[in-house]
């Protein structure tokens, strides 16, 4: 093993880094080399790499002049030594003295004549304490080998890639040279020129496939020059789509699956009764009974890794083919790739034998909660002959990070028939006996015999579901027990009821629908001695507060877990 | 014939070393006298052979340099005690004059130093005999 003495094996050297200006350049070369985009990490090793090669060659050269001089060492006369703190200057002892100094242990004074002028001067040497030009010796119970720089510059980057890491991407981002799509860079100069001819037959493609390619199914109708490195033509394409002024591509891919959206087509195209993701999405967002804030003495919801995901299906789950993006969710499914990324296209498969089926990530926004799903999902509970109430399962497969693919799962159950809400072919209410194959959390389930007032009232229109307290009041009317207190009508229900109730023309989240009786804004709505929930129509006109729920509480946070 | 220069509150004064030495007399005797207890015991009764050699922290090259007066610059003078209201005013204009790498020093700047008295009468001991023989201190005129 070579000895441990460079500088740029020390944290030291690192905490400070700066990119110096053949930094850059070095990173071109290599960009060039490879013939391939490279993620900054693999960048940051690249530049971690070449300053300890650089500084190895410095090393090099010193010691074949001679020793490096280090004031701890011993010398003896005829020695030649390299005075690395002198400019590399070299001189070759001539005489050794005690040294005397009070304060240090005993130590020597070597007389060295310089070359060149040949003067002599004086230097410490075999001394105890420290001194910066004593070699720090770095990794000496470690294997690194300086004669395998890859592998060392790997280890540095581990060690300390995160101080080098955000000098270069800064530097990166500054440079007009360099282009970046998700985590790659490559050399703008360098890229394949795609024209707005290529991107309109990008778009015919996309729109062929209703709404979604891959990246590599459009470059085989673009038929870019084969001599160019397919991973060249893949960055190229893919920040060329990016890039579109006319916006119309969005990126639905993965770290490894690049993939592209349609929105004009995928957007619009029908879950059920003409109402597409464009609507659905619109159900997600918060209406103004929310005032997010920041809670700095909240433990932050930190980005975890989940491997599973159950989630009871409410009505508007199983009627649109929907499930809610929520924390766990979040730890289960592919993160964006791209910043501001809207969705992600992955598959869901159930069991070993069945093709997987495409469901759509919407993530979610400031303003908005995040959902997944598609007609396919839709089509699944349908043919599997799930309903409300039924507990979906999603894993995630050793493919989920590389291909997108999850295993779907539910809990089975007895065979049964059950007649349960639906809509009508004129969207309106009306109960149906479905045939089911699924356990059913009753309490989530909506069977005529639980709700039969259902059917014989007026659905809200969009403006009106969208009004969290209006969707809450109607609930309270649809499910609740009508009371005489005072001079006035209440209604009273369990919470199981009103959350089943308002979950069925649009996602309320548990956590919001608590809220809005734990922090008791709304002066019509509370809860009463016996632990039911109250709506009070005689206050309803009460001006009220909003909500005050954190971003993580309001958004991801659905609350069924902790019920 | 040239203008004689009077000395006033603003001239400086120096320990003159080389006079010390065409006297025969030993500067470092009295220079040891005002190092801290540490540095006495450090460097023992020997006046004589107190050179030591201070070594550059980034180079390792040494430089031979005189013992006390690096112990009384980079030790003793930076001590509180160093001169306090029990030192004598004498003594305590020596040390000032001492402290700083032999940086001549006017009676005001020795004043703000020590603290204590006033310029005019620190000027009026700075030319008295007292500090001339035993001290060796000097007016650097013109």
């Amino acid at each position: 093993m070579s000895e441990m003495q460079l500088d740029t094996l020390t944290q030291r050297y690192w905490q400070g880094f700066e990119l110096a200006s053949g930094d850059l350049e070095h990173l071109s070369e290599v960009l060039i080399e490879e013939e391939a985009p490279m993620t900054v990490e693999a960048l940051t090793r690249r530049v971690m790499e070449k300053r300890l090669a650089d500084e190895k060659a410095i090393w090099d050269d010193r010691e074949s002049k001679g020793h490096i001089y280090q004031p701890r060492d011993t010398y003896s006369e005829g020695d030649h030594l390299v005075f690395s703190a002198l400019g590399d200057v070299v001189g070759t002892v001539v005489a050794v003295r005690p040294g005397r100094h009070p304060d240090h242990a005993p130590f020597d004074v070597i007389q060295v004549r310089m070359e060149g002028g040949g003067e002599t001067r004086e230097f410490a040497a075999n001394m105890g304490i420290p001194h910066a030009l004593n070699f720090i010796q770095v990794g000496q119970d470690t294997d690194l080998d300086l004669g395998d720089l890859a592998g060392v510059s790997s280890a540095l980057r581990h060690s300390y890639g995160h101080y080098v890491k955000p000098v270069l991407l800064r530097g990166l981002r500054e440079s007009p040279e360099f282009a970046d799509f998700g985590e790659e860079w490559f050399l703008r100069g360098f890229m394949l020129p795609i024209e707005e001819g290529h991107l309109n037959l990008a778009e015919a493609v996309l729109d062929l496939a209703a709404g979604f390619s891959s990246a590599q199914q459009i470059l085989e109708v673009l038929e870019m020059p084969p001599e160019i490195a397919q991973a060249v033509q893949i960055f190229s394409l893919n920040h060329a789509l990016g890039s579109d002024r006319q916006s119309r591509f969005r990126y639905a891919g993965t770290r490894t699956r690049m993939e592209w959206c349609l929105p004009r087509v995928a957007d619009s195209r029908p879950l059920r009764f003409e109402r597409g993701p464009m609507d659905i999405s619109r159900d997600h967002e918060l209406d103004q009974v929310v005032e997010l804030i920041t809670d700095e003495s909240a433990q932050p919801n930190g980005h975890g890794e989940n491997d599973e995901w159950s989630h009871v299906l409410t009505f508007y789950d199983w009627y649109w083919g929907h499930l809610p993006y929520d924390q766990v969710a979040m730890n289960l499914l592919v993160d964006p790739f791209i910043e501001d990324q809207l969705c992600a296209r992955v598959h869901l498969r159930f069991g070993s034998g069945e093709e997987p089926f495409p469901v759509i990530i919407r993530y979610p926004s400031e303003e908005r909660l995040g959902w997944w799903g598609s007609a396919e999902l839709r089509h699944f509970f349908e043919v599997k002959e799930l309903a409300p109430g039924a507990t979906v399962i999603v894993r995630r497969t050793p493919a989920s990070e590389t291909e997108g693919i999850y295993e779907l799962d539910y809990l089975p159950g007895p065979a049964t028939r059950m007649e349960m809400l639906d809509y009508d072919e004129r969207r309106q209410p009306v109960f149906r006996r479905l045939s089911l194959k699924c356990a059913v959390d009753e309490e989530m389930a909506l069977p005529r015999s639980r709700f039969s007032a259902l059917e014989a009232l007026r659905f809200l229109d969009e403006s009106e579901r969208r009004a969290t307290t209006l969707l809450l009041k109607t609930a309270f009317q649809r499910v609740g027990e009508k009371l005489l207190r005072g001079l006035g009508i209440v209604y009273r229900a369990s919470f199981a009821d009103l959350f089943v109730a308002t979950n069925i023309e649009r996602p309320l989240p548990w956590t919001i629908l608590q809220t809005i009786f734990e922090q008791e804004v709304y002066p019509c709505f509370r809860i009463d001695d016996d632990g039911l929930y109250l709506y009070d129509p005689g206050k309803s006109d009460i001006e009220a507060k909003k909500l005050r729920l954190t971003w993580d509480q309001a958004i991801l946070d659905s609350g069924r877990l902790g019920r | 014939m040239g203008t004689l220069v009077r000395p006033d509150i603003n001239t400086k004064f120096r320990v003159d070393y080389d006079g010390w030495a065409e006297r025969n007399g030993n500067i470092r005797i009295l220079i040891r006298e005002q190092l801290c207890a540490e540095c006495k015991a450090k460097f023992g009764s020997d006046a004589a052979a107190q050179d030591i050699d201070w070594v550059s922290p980034s180079t390792g090259e040494v430089t031979v340099v005189d013992g006390l007066r690096y112990a009384l610059r980079d030790c003793c003078s930076r001590r509180d005690d160093y001169i306090s209201r029990r030192t004598p005013l004498t003594a305590a204009i020596f040390r000032a004059l001492i402290a700083d790498d032999d940086t001549p020093l006017s009676a005001t700047e020795i004043h703000e130093r020590i603290g204590r008295s006033d310029p005019k009468t620190l000027l009026r001991i700075l030319l008295g005999e007292g500090m001339r023989t035993h001290y060796g201190v000097r007016p650097i005129l013109g």
